[in-house]
């Protein structure tokens, strides 16, 4: 007997050996023990994926002399006569070869006999697809009720070209590619029997070079043991499949990375004088970026690749940036693509080297990553600015609490509002214009005046101990987070979804001279409300600003107060600041749900922090007060109770 | 040995079959893959010879089995090749025939199918079954250029092999060694991979006529003292003449171009013209190096549109027209 080739000799005899395919062999397994076989099967996949192994299993089980079982016993005379063709029960044919109509017929006209040895009478169709028109046509009648003890089983690499009449009469099964782990273990157990010696590093090149085929798999093994004199080796895989190491590839990947494209011809001539090919070559670099492509963004480190593993592999997919891949892996397609017409497919591959080294795009591609990452360095910077002058100015504030606490008590904006809230409690809320006018005038007199004299006066107001001082709660400026806190704390929703509901009617609704600021109005939406309180957002921060200006917030939060009926204020925030807080209460939210959550301050480049008091407050700052601000600046003036 | 030749060139893949042939493991279908010229034909031949050889030194090439195998008269092997250009159904039909019964004479059966790319898609899917459980001591063997354009249940049902080009030094070595001058042995040697077509272009009437003219162009080129166009088209009647000498010539442009291109980049190991050196170098200091890879890009476009109907004066035109323009445009 000559030698039969590995996949032929392991061809899988039970449900229990085929490699992958769970979902087929499980079917199969429970209709065969509850003997619920249907009469037309569909098989269909890619080569090597167990269709024709799985139709003869079908065949041996339902005629096993054991019947019903799940799995064939392999050693009744029925199985072992199907094994070795002596059993005319089970008729394979190749429909390739009898492809007509005549071939059809002369199956109808055979399927009425009864089987000879079992139950069934099996018909395996291969490669299906091949049937004339005419020949599926004159199958179908057949197909859709033949007598009972005849199956059925067609199998095909292409099930579009099957008419959907026969599709419909068939239990069809998709067979998928067998995962590389799969193949790997069904390897394993073909080495072991044959006491092949091999690499596993080569285990894994052949089942990844098989692409899902087993029988590619087993044969590119038969392969590579017949190639080699002693032990398998890497080596030997690449020399068989003309395929190109790992390190060859990421030789050139990175010459060309480091724009050394003479080094790269190089690499490639060497390449082609060990007996490369140039096509063979292409192809692997595209598979090489593509795994790099793949590795860089999604560092999947389960997909057992071998060349995930490399250290120059890892530093080659930090550095290289998805569009500069892109490009490469565009100029490797395109030489692919031209290699096909040419006898010169090596110079193809040497320009595409160089294209890849240097050309205009490329050069685009390396400047627009640069300005990108310039960008965002920038940006990193600016922040870090900010932030070292907020905390500037924290210090600054300290600095002067700490060096003039009982002197000369300059008030900075936190005392006037203090003073202010004084002011409300002694009861003068509706100071006449006269008064504010005095206090004016006072404040300039005492701006004049030596201060030490005046601190008598101001202790009533300003007698609050240094420590205390400090501890003041500070009033809520335009952008303060409290409000934002606030809001998120005791959100309500359905208020929200009503809001969002009417909330572009507004428009509608405004008088015309309105109409500005319910265009403004409706630019934004509602992210959340506490009922009185809501946060508008805005994609822009100079709308915010804008929105909270204060002439212009008033007016809008009349407009909206109308609009909807109830006592309304808001607070423009940017979309990032929005989507910044919101995902940070989000996840304090998380951790403990009960807590009143507080919140980072907000900080924005593009929002004017206008620091002014508390709106409530600010509102009765009279204007002469303001002037004076103005005239003097604000913190040289200092307000008193007046008389 | 008769083979030496042949095991110079295909090192590995008599390994293969050697190896396999004595740990008694040769595979029931061989695809030989590989560039024209690169032996595939005479490979098979091999392997049927040393199945069937009757000496002790197999293959003998000189036994009867030998001989009958080499001239193709042996009952035991039979080859198939393409009718007008497809391999048709009936011819595999008659193969399963033939094979189907009992041999006339000792030993195992061969087929060798050539270029089994040009088989036509019936006879393609007949052929699988029969590929790949064959009945025992039956051997197939098929060659490709371009395994691409196979189907891939033959592929993944046959043993691939691949046949590595013969490498431009030993074509031009072999060239040198027959008395043909240096620089056209190694123009040569990059046209193509089979010693046979070498020596066939080598010796061709208008090869010399052919390289001067190009490296006269590239002369006008770089001095501008006249037109190209017109020195081209009094010139040029020769490539006209059939469509071997226009590839050639196309061929030899490129060969030229690419030089240029080596020179710009530093890379002195890979110019063909070393003759030439002065209006290469030149040449390539005037030009940046994207205008030449468009340049190259052209002519190799053009390459291979030139089998379909174009206007050849035109198109030839339009490429001399950019090589010659001081300013690129791009």
């Amino acid at each position: 007997m000559a030698y039969k080739a590995l996949y032929r000799t392991y061809r899988p005899n039970s449900f229990e050996e085929i490699a992958g395919q769970e979902h087929i062999t499980r079917t199969f397994k429970n209709a065969l023990k509850n003997n619920k076989i249907a009469h037309a099967y569909l098989f269909s996949g890619p080569r090597g994926t167990g269709k024709t192994t799985i139709a003869k299993i079908v065949a041996k089980a339902v005629n096993c002399e054991h019947a019903p079982v799940s799995e064939p016993c392999n050693e009744c005379d029925i199985c072992k006569g199907i094994d070795n063709n002596s059993v005319t029960d089970v008729i394979e044919i190749d429909a390739a070869s009898n492809n007509g109509v005549d071939e059809i017929r002369e199956i109808r006209d055979k399927v009425k006999y009864l089987p000879g040895l079992g139950k069934y009478k099996v018909y395996i169709i291969d490669e299906v697809h091949m049937l004339s028109t005419g020949a599926f046509n004159a199958l179908l009648k057949t197909l859709e009720e033949p007598p009972k003890h005849v199956i059925f089983i067609l199998a095909t690499t292409e099930p579009h070209k099957i008419p959907a009449t026969i599709h419909s009469r068939c239990q069809r099964f998709d067979f998928r590619g067998i995962s590389v782990p799969d193949i790997i273990s069904r390897l394993n157990t073909i080495i072991e029997e044959e006491h092949i010696g091999i690499e596993t590093e080569a285990i894994k090149v052949i089942a990844e070079a098989a692409e899902g085929g087993m029988r590619d798999a087993i044969s590119l093994l038969d392969q590579v043991v017949s190639y080699s004199d002693t032990d398998v080796q890497v080596d030997d895989v690449h020399a068989i499949r003309g395929t190109v190491s790992n390190d060859r590839l990421l030789q050139i990947a990175n010459a060309i990375y480091k724009n050394n494209s003479v080094e790269a011809i190089t690499v490639l001539d060497e390449l082609v004088a060990i007996g490369k090919e140039s096509q063979r070559l292409v192809e692997n670099l595209i598979k090489f970026y593509r795994d790099l492509l793949i590795f860089k963004n999604t560092r999947s480190s389960e997909e057992s690749q071998l060349l995930f593993s490399k250290p120059e592999f890892l530093s080659l997919a930090d550095k290289a940036s998805n569009n500069l891949v892109f490009f490469y892996i565009d100029v490797l397609n395109k030489a692919r693509n031209d290699m096909k017409f040419t006898n010169n497919a090596k110079l193809y591959m040497e320009l595409a080297l160089i294209k890849m080294v240097d050309k205009v795009e490329k050069q685009e591609i390396v400047i627009e990553d640069e300005f990108s990452s310039l960008q965002r360095s920038i940006k990193a910077l600016q922040e870090q600015l900010s932030k070292v002058e907020s905390m500037k100015t924290e210090v600054k504030v300290i600095e002067k609490v700490v060096e003039q606490p009982k002197e000369e008590i300059v008030m900075s904006k936190e005392v006037i509002s203090e003073a202010f809230d004084a002011t409300q409690s002694f009861g003068t809320v509706n100071a006449t214009p006269e008064v504010k006018q005095k206090e004016v005038v006072e404040a300039k007199e005492e701006q004049s005046e030596e201060p030490e004299t005046e601190e008598s006066s101001d202790l009533d107001l300003f007698s609050l101990p240094e420590e205390e001082f400090e501890e003041i709660e500070e009033p809520y400026s335009t952008y303060d987070i409290r409000l934002v806190e606030d809001v998120l704390n005791n959100g309500d929703r359905e208020t929200k979804i009503r809001l969002n509901k009417r909330w572009f009617d507004i428009e509608r609704y405004v008088e015309p001279e309105d109409l500005q600021y319910a265009k403004l109005i409706s630019s934004g939406r509602v992210v959340a409300t506490n009922g009185s309180l809501m946060i508008i957002e805005y994609p822009a921060p100079s709308t915010c600003n804008r929105m909270m200006k204060d002439e212009i917030k008033k007016k809008i939060a009349k407009l909206l107060s109308d609009f909807h009926e109830s006592e309304l204020d808001y607070l423009a925030l940017p979309t990032e600041v929005w989507k910044e807080k919101s995902g940070e209460f989000l996840k304090k939210w998380k951790e403990d749900k009960d807590r009143y959550i507080t919140l980072t301050p907000i900080e924005h480049p593009g929002l004017k922090e206008i620091k002014t008091v508390h709106h409530e407050v600010e509102d009765m700052t009279p204007d002469s007060v303001r002037e004076a601000y103005n005239m003097f600046g604000k913190d040289n003036v200092k307000v008193r109770k007046g008389e | 040995m008769a083979f030496e030749k042949l095991t110079s060139a295909q090192p590995q893949v008599i390994q293969l079959l050697e190896n396999s042939i004595r740990k008694d493991r040769l595979s029931h279908a061989y695809l030989f893959e590989g560039e024209r010229g690169t032996k595939k034909f005479e490979m098979a031949q091999y392997l049927a010879m040393r199945l069937l050889c009757t000496s002790d030194d197999k293959p003998c090439g000189e036994c009867h089995n030998c001989r009958r195998i080499k001239h193709r008269t042996h009952p035991n092997v039979y080859v198939i090749e393409p009718i007008k250009n497809t391999i048709r159904k009936q011819q595999v039909i008659d193969l399963q025939m033939e094979f189907s019964k009992t041999s006339v004479e000792p030993g195992p059966k061969v087929y060798i199918i050539r270029n089994i790319e040009k088989i036509n898609l019936q006879a393609a899917n007949s052929l699988l079954k029969f590929l790949e459980e064959p009945t025992s001591h039956i051997h197939a063997i098929l060659t490709t250029e371009n395994l691409n354009r196979l189907l891939p249940t033959i592929i993944s049902r046959s043993q691939i092999v691949s046949f590595t080009s013969v490498p431009d030094t030993i074509i031009k070595e072999e060239l040198v060694e027959e008395g043909y001058p240096e620089e056209a042995s190694s123009i040569v040697s990059r046209l193509t991979n089979s010693t046979t077509d070498a020596f066939d272009i080598a010796s061709g009437d208008f090869f010399i006529d052919v390289v001067d003219l190009v490296k006269e162009i590239y002369n006008i080129v770089n001095t501008q003292e006249e037109s190209v166009i017109i020195y081209f088209q009094e010139n040029s009647s020769i490539i006209y003449q059939d469509s071997e000498t226009n590839n050639l010539f196309l061929s030899i442009m490129v060969l030229y171009q690419k030089d240029i291109l080596n020179y710009y980049m530093g890379d002195m190991n890979h110019i063909v013209f070393k003759n030439e050196m002065n209006t290469i170098g030149s040449i390539a200091k005037v030009k940046t190096k994207n205008r030449l890879i468009d340049e190259l890009e052209h002519m190799l476009s053009l390459q291979s549109r030139m089998n379909s109907y174009i206007n050849k004066n035109l198109a030839y035109d339009n490429m001399l027209l950019s090589l010659e323009k001081r300013v690129s445009n791009g």
